[in-house]
């Protein structure tokens, strides 16, 4: 009688002890919660001017309704993001702007979720192990080590039951942290409650409507903005092209080409004639670009290059080092190639 | 789109309230029209001078000079050098808003002159790549947004 009882439990306790399938713990984080939560949470990023942490209280309804309050150091609001799934609202204090968009969404890219996590699989080494409690919570430790040189391998602690990404950290290519997000508290709550989205903003606040990012294919961006968009001939090994969004500004367009590994993402911005790159207070330095003079920094988004060619203006943003930055930039062939 | 079209668009456009086809429509429209983005400029320079001069404040006593005022003309027509000053009189505020509209007319023009490059901040750049960054499968959603909305400068 024992044995009949006994053995069944033991094997679902030896059963629940085996880490997942790396895949499935993949597609858990890449899916919102099953149920209402919320917590409060702490995040350190690691810059070049210091180590800056922020902490942040989070309140989430499914299917994807959020408050997100980011608190400075001394505990008051610095920023208030708030969605209802649809269209997100970023409250800005200190400049008394409210900025309305849409909410992010994946659905709308041009590669599909399944064709990611492919990419994802080929350029990254997914394992899964026992994770240490976070919040309470006991985890699996999820590790993303790229297959090959010049990539950041990443770590993520997920909530055995519900998927939820409790702890995360991004490294440099130095294998310095870049980041760390922890959850210092979560409370799991009723489904169906709804989130506060009220922003408790005083007279005087103006709302800017954010437009909506696109993912067009080249063809959809030139007929758009008019422009060409120049697509470097050389990229670092598995990156590829996503889609390309048109920024307007005024009587001007921007082109916003998105590359990625699956996991990492690498932007070439397309600026017309007599557009500068302001980079105000941050630290710079002048590099060669090709035949050209350049600007680079790095900032937590990663390495930045700047510089002009062929009348135009190009920007380069990814966790890359200076020199594939450099190699990048040199690729991307001068409008008449670019028109063949 | 045609001009009689677009010009009652360009408020909106100007503020970024218009909906999103709408900017694009506008936008295309623009690339292509050169009165319409010289009204364009000109309506975002004096929005931008007018909101940055300081909010004129309210004469000390003016609301009982204008009680009086009105007192008197409604029991008796006014002297000649009462009517010779009022001809001269310009209404309350109406001495600043010239003024301010002399200056913003002054700064539109030099602004003018000077048009021609537009920045874009790295702050704007590195938001519009950082929205992207969260459509990834494992995105660090939680660090992403703690550092977005605070660098964008102008709405991209």
């Amino acid at each position: 009688m024992i044995f009949k009882t006994l053995l069944p439990a033991l094997a679902t306790a030896a059963l629940a002890a085996f880490p997942p399938a790396a895949q499935d713990v993949l597609r858990q984080i890449r899916t919102s919660p099953p149920q209402a939560y919320s917590a409060e949470l702490t995040v350190t990023r690691h810059g070049a001017a210091g180590t800056v942490s922020k902490r942040v209280r989070l309140d989430f309804s499914p299917p994807s309704s959020y408050r997100r309050e980011i608190l400075a150091a001394d505990g008051s609001l610095e920023r208030l993001i708030v969605s209802d799934g649809k269209t997100e609202r970023f409250y800005d204090p200190s400049r008394k702007i409210i900025r309305e968009g849409e909410a992010v969404d994946p659905l709308y890219k041009r590669l599909g979720p399944d064709e990611e996590l492919e990419r994802l699989e080929e350029n990254y080494e997914a394992s899964v192990a026992s994770g240490a409690d976070v919040a309470g919570r006991s985890t699996w430790l999820l590790e993303l080590r790229p297959r090959a040189e010049g990539r950041a391998r990443r770590r993520f602690w997920v909530d055995r039951k519900n998927g939820l990404v409790l702890r995360s950290e991004n490294f440099r290519l130095d294998e310095a942290l870049a980041s760390v997000m922890r959850f210092d508290r979560l409370t799991l709550g009723k489904s169906g409650a709804a989130v506060n989205l009220a922003i408790p903003a005083p007279p005087g606040v103006r709302t800017i409507k954010r437009l909506e990012p696109d993912y067009l294919a080249l063809e959809e961006a030139r007929s758009i903005s008019g422009m060409e968009a120049r697509i470097p001939s050389w990229l670092p090994p598995g990156y590829a092209f996503e889609s390309i969004d048109v920024i307007q500004r005024g009587r001007k367009a921007v082109l916003h080409s998105r590359f990625s590994d699956g996991v990492e993402v690498l932007s070439l911005f397309q600026c017309p004639p007599r557009m500068r790159l302001g980079f105000g207070g941050r630290l710079r330095r002048r590099v060669k670009v090709g035949s050209a003079r350049g600007t680079a920094a790095w900032t937590e988004e990663g390495s930045v290059l700047g510089w002009s060619a062929g009348g135009q203006r190009f920007i380069l943003v990814g966790p890359l080092s200076d020199e594939t930055l450099r190699r990048v930039a040199a690729s991307i062939p001068r409008a008449q190639d670019s028109a063949r | 789109m045609k001009c009689e079209t677009v010009r009652p668009l360009l408020a909106a456009y100007a503020d970024g309230e218009a909906s999103s086809a709408e900017m694009r429509a506008v936008g295309r429209h623009l690339e292509g029209c050169g009165p319409c983005s010289l009204e364009l400029r000109w309506m975002a320079a004096v929005s931008g001078r007018l909101s940055s001069l300081p909010e004129p404040s309210m004469p000390a006593g003016l609301t009982e000079k204008l009680l009086n005022l009105a007192r008197r003309r409604s029991g008796s027509e006014p002297s000649f050098w009462e009517a010779l000053r009022s001809t001269w009189r310009m209404p309350a505020g109406a001495g600043m808003a010239s003024a301010m509209a002399l200056g913003a007319g002054f700064l539109v023009f030099t602004r003018f002159l000077s048009a021609g490059s537009e920045e874009l901040s790295l702050n704007e750049v590195l938001s519009a790549h950082g929205r992207y960054a969260l459509t990834m499968p494992a995105a660090d959603r939680e660090t992403l947004y703690a550092g977005l909305g605070a660098e964008e400068e102008d709405d991209l």
